[in-house]
């Protein structure tokens, strides 16, 4: 299982990105039992987990990542957050003037000054890899650095990184936890650039998110922070074949086979199960079977879509935790009563199930339960057409009495 | 299936068995009188399999605890269960048979590719390395002794044994001779039956020394015998009592001295004075008593009797608390700092977000409310906006002397604890804040004097009540109809109501009473022109 280590580069682009991989690293350094300051507990098995971080002479463990935004503000609090000794300060990157949720700022203006301070580090950070295998983006959609900056750094990655994967987690914007009204412009704009240059894009969208938050963990109010810490537990998922001993998805290229039928149609849709507060986790049973259920609701979904209405193109299910493969077996019968799986003919992939052994974790003070086992499906469904359709109707709308376009052609576009 | 050939002497009244993936409690072995061969009389969990409660034909063999649970059954389709070591071995045991990468006929026309079966097959069947074992709805209901595999799960320390056959408290303890570092265990759904003494509950307890996590739920345990598993788990710091129908009293004071955490959800609390009991337990800093129908919340003001000194969680979402007053009782705990309220009438007393802010301002130490923290802005505008609600009544207590209403401002505090404090923080309300506007049309009408000429000259004044956005328009026309004066050649002015003032002159159509500061009693003069 283990080979030559295969390492991604994580990039947190905006405000979005950097909260989301504050919340990112924190969960993996208590997976992987590394402490605030770099330093590991307890004895190294697994050398999975290289792949995310880095170790010093000093025996430290530094993660792969780097944030970039161009206001300070946001990464001044990483800077004298409770992980700032984790990461080593040319990691965390920062303009003067930020994009003003203005994709052309991103893009051109503010942007182009960022994007060769930032480009070489990704250099200097590749260098130091042994096989790196792509990189990690996240960021928001709707924000001016996140849309336009990320579309910066994607197209020159191509460039320069070709052969790389490029995987994203963008953030979808929505109606009620929204800064901007021109979210629609600002995510129709990365998108037509980023349709071409990343291999695969794992959409979460905040109403989604916001709604789970409310109707699971019974936050009355929910604020970035419980979507956040929401977000990476899919996040963890969808990453723990690369960062522990596992066997399905554990490069990014598997997941590019696995997932990926056409170039253009790289947006699997995340569900996760069980999504449970503390008080529920100790009377429900979470069995195999209920754990799956779940994650075919549309309630566990990180999109808000009705993949009833749609068609199956390829679908991945990681389980984690304590089930064995004959657990396996109970549930897949159970999701062939399912009539409702409907797959496209013009596409060959069909189901992957794995297991990973390791456990989740959550972060002390989360609304989530800590749960013994839980599910992860990525799936490739022709619904996500309907997130997309809102997205342009709003941009119609907007864009048909040109209102707010004058602040992208002041800047160039 | 059955057990071996001696069923009827292996079955043992109050063992719990399966039939037909039914659950039930064995409760007689032996003949029957009006029918052959030897029978088992059954107490079934699924009251819908009972035929009856212990009788036949008149005769009784067997009582049951609830009325028409029971039933007879031959013996072999009795099925008493595993041993937990065989289970452990059928769950996580090495499987030959497994491969890496397996495909099973699939679904929507796909086929199911199952990856890495073996390799997880092998890492679980490595027990000195497992950390934790499931063993739910397997039919365990004999835990025994086995030299050959002391220790065999070293690092396990999470136990599921959950909807099994397990009976007896003593067979349980068996279980830290294979997880000598057991530490969550959960026997959910576990009937036991066998019931406890002291001698044996001491016995019992040093095998659970490092258990910090226990959950009951539906088990039926019943209240009187919790000191019982006090004793056999004696650093529990979490535990999960939840549906248990369980009928609230009073602990020994040196019960769970260790608890933290009690979650008692799903269980009948129609009075809170059945939870104040729990009030002693000294370490106790969470508590769950969700959807059990409690009616409001007390605390009694005894200095001496500290009630759940530590207590900083409380959760009470789906229960019937209607009152406020149940609000200024929380705000008694010296250390609550996180409350969870949804789905109580409570909250429905007003509008969503008042009622988020009225038990904010009521409970000064709270932090977060319904998982949602308040930031410190939202304190001061909710006690703000608590302050100027009740404002008209506290300045009436404020107000009254001591003869009239002597007991007017006591009982306002008394509704208002709080209301000393955020006045002090705050200042009082102004006067202007407290006038209610009201939104009735009726009391935004004005009352006009309509008269043509002059005021003096004794002519007919009409007198009409108009909003006070009636445009000016609108009010041309109406004198037409009323003094058969052409709008077009009205002139309009209008003295203020008491004054002698020079008329003021109405020159624009389009502008409305109000913007002319027209008031009531106000009288209108058309000449025309």
């Amino acid at each position: 299982m283990s080979s030559a280590a295969r390492e991604v580069i994580s990039v947190h682009i905006g405000q979005c990105g950097t909260q989301i991989g504050n919340a990112c690293w924190e969960l993996f350094c208590l997976e992987h039992g590394i402490n605030a300051d770099g330093k590991m507990e307890g004895k190294l098995e697994d050398k999975s987990f290289e792949t995310f971080y880095a170790e010093t002479s000093s025996g430290q463990y530094v993660p792969r990542a780097l944030f970039v935004d161009l206001e300070p503000t946001v990464i001044d609090e990483v800077r004298t957050g409770k992980y700032n000794k984790l990461f080593h300060p040319e990691q965390l990157l920062t303009g003067k003037e930020d994009a003003a949720n203005n994709y052309a700022r991103g893009f051109y203006t503010v942007g182009k000054e960022m994007i060769d301070k930032l480009l070489d580090k990704v250099r200097k950070n590749a260098e130091s890899c042994d096989g790196l295998q792509g990189f990690m983006m996240f960021h928001s959609y709707g924000g001016g650095t996140g849309s336009g900056f990320t579309s910066l750094l994607l197209d020159r990655l191509q460039q320069e990184f070709g052969k790389k994967s490029k995987f994203h987690l963008p953030v979808y914007p929505s109606p009620e936890v929204s800064t901007a009204v021109v979210e629609p412009y600002n995510s129709v704009l990365t998108t037509h650039c980023t349709m071409e240059n990343a291999e695969c894009a794992f959409m979460v969208d905040n109403t989604a998110c916001y709604e789970i938050c409310q109707r699971n963990l019974d936050v009355e109010r929910p604020t970035y922070s419980n979507l956040n810490r929401l977000i990476v537990q899919i996040v963890s998922a969808i990453t723990s074949s690369l960062r522990f001993d596992g066997c399905l998805n554990v490069d990014l290229a598997e997941f590019q086979t696995n997932l990926v039928p056409y170039p253009r149609i790289h947006y699997p849709l995340a569900s996760y199960a069980p999504i449970l507060s503390v008080d529920k986790m100790h009377h429900e049973q979470m069995t195999v079977e209920q754990i799956t259920n779940a994650a075919f609701s549309a309630n566990n979904q990180m999109i808000k879509c009705n993949t009833r209405e749609g068609k199956y193109m390829a679908c991945c299910m990681l389980y984690r935790g304590d089930i064995i493969p004959k657990d396996i077996n109970t549930a897949i019968n159970q999701m062939k009563a399912k009539s409702d799986i409907v797959f496209v003919d013009w596409c060959p992939t069909g189901f992957k199930v794995g297991i990973n052994y390791h456990p989740t974790t959550v972060v002390p003070g989360s609304d989530m339960a800590k749960t013994p086992r839980s599910l992860c499906m990525l799936t490739n469904t022709t619904a996500m057409g309907q997130a997309w359709a809102r997205l342009n109707g709003k941009f119609d709308l907007m864009y048909s009495k040109r209102a707010f376009v004058h602040w992208y052609v002041g800047e160039g576009m | 299936m059955s057990t071996g050939t001696n069923t009827k002497c292996s079955l043992m009244d109050g063992q719990r068995v399966c039939c037909n993936n039914e659950y039930a409690t064995v409760r007689y072995t032996g003949p029957v009188v009006g029918a052959s061969g030897m029978w088992v009389g059954l107490e079934w969990d699924n009251l819908s399999r009972g035929r009856h409660s212990g009788s036949y034909k008149g005769r009784e063999y067997f009582s049951v605890g609830r009325p028409n649970s029971g039933s007879f059954v031959r013996s072999h389709v009795v099925d008493a269960g595993i041993e937990f070591i065989d289970a452990v071995k059928e769950k996580y045991g090495l499987d030959e048979s497994a491969v890496n990468e397996e495909v099973i006929e699939g679904i929507g026309g796909r086929d199911i590719i199952v990856i890495g079966a073996k390799f997880i097959n092998k890492k679980q069947s490595n027990f000195s390395e497992s950390f934790s074992i499931n063993l739910y709805n397997m039919k365990v209901s004999s835990i025994t002794v086995n030299p050959l595999y002391e220790h065999l799960l070293p690092k396990a320390s999470l136990l599921d044994l959950s909807n099994n056959l397990i009976n007896s408290w003593l067979v349980v303890s068996n279980v830290t001779f294979f997880m000598p570092n057991i530490s969550t265990l959960s026997l959910n759904n576990c009937r036991m039956t066998a019931p406890l003494n002291d001698s044996e509950a001491s016995m019992i307890s040093s095998c659970f020394d490092k258990v910090s996590t226990l959950s009951l739920n539906k088990t039926l345990i019943n209240w009187h015998d919790l000191p019982f598993v006090s004793i056999m788990f004696a650093n529990l710091r979490e535990l999960s009592f939840c549906d248990n129908s369980a009928q609230l009293s009073g602990l020994p004071s040196d019960s769970f001295a260790q608890l933290q955490m009690l979650l008692l959800d799903f269980n009948p609390i129609d009075s809170w004075d059945l939870v104040l009991q729990l009030g002693r337990l000294p370490g106790l800093t969470e508590l769950y008593c969700n959807g059990c129908g409690i009616p409001s919340v007390y605390f009694p003001d005894s200095k001496e009797d500290q009630f759940f000194p530590k207590l900083s969680l409380l959760s009470l979402k789906q229960n019937k608390i209607s009152s406020l007053e149940s609000i200024n009782q929380l705000n008694k705990l010296p250390r609550l700092v996180e409350l969870s309220l949804t789905a109580n009438p409570v909250l429905s007393l007003d509008k969503e977000e008042y009622a988020r802010m009225e038990v904010v301002a009521r409970i000064g130490g709270m932090v977060t409310l319904n998982k949602t923290t308040i930031l410190a802005r939202e304190r001061m505008e909710s006690e703000v906006w608590y302050s100027i609600k009740y404002g008209t009544q506290w300045f009436e207590a404020k107000a009254t002397s001591d003869v009239t209403e002597p007991d007017l401002m006591g009982r306002f505090l008394a509704f208002h604890p709080r209301y000393r404090e955020i006045v002090k923080k705050y200042g009082e309300p102004e006067i202007g804040q407290l006038k209610k506007t009201s939104n009735k049309l009726k009391d935004s009408l004005l009352l006009v004097n309509i008269v043509v000429g002059s005021i003096e000259s004794g002519t007919r004044v009409v007198s009409k009540k108009l909003p006070s956005g009636t445009t000016i328009m609108k009010l041309k026309i109406i004198i037409e109809k009323v003094f058969r004066v052409d709008k077009k050649k009205q002139l309009l002015s209008y003295v203020s109501a008491g004054t002698s003032n020079k008329p003021v002159l109405i020159d624009n159509d389009y502008r409305s009473l109000s913007f002319f500061a027209i008031d009531n009693n106000d009288t209108i003069i058309v000449t025309s022109s």
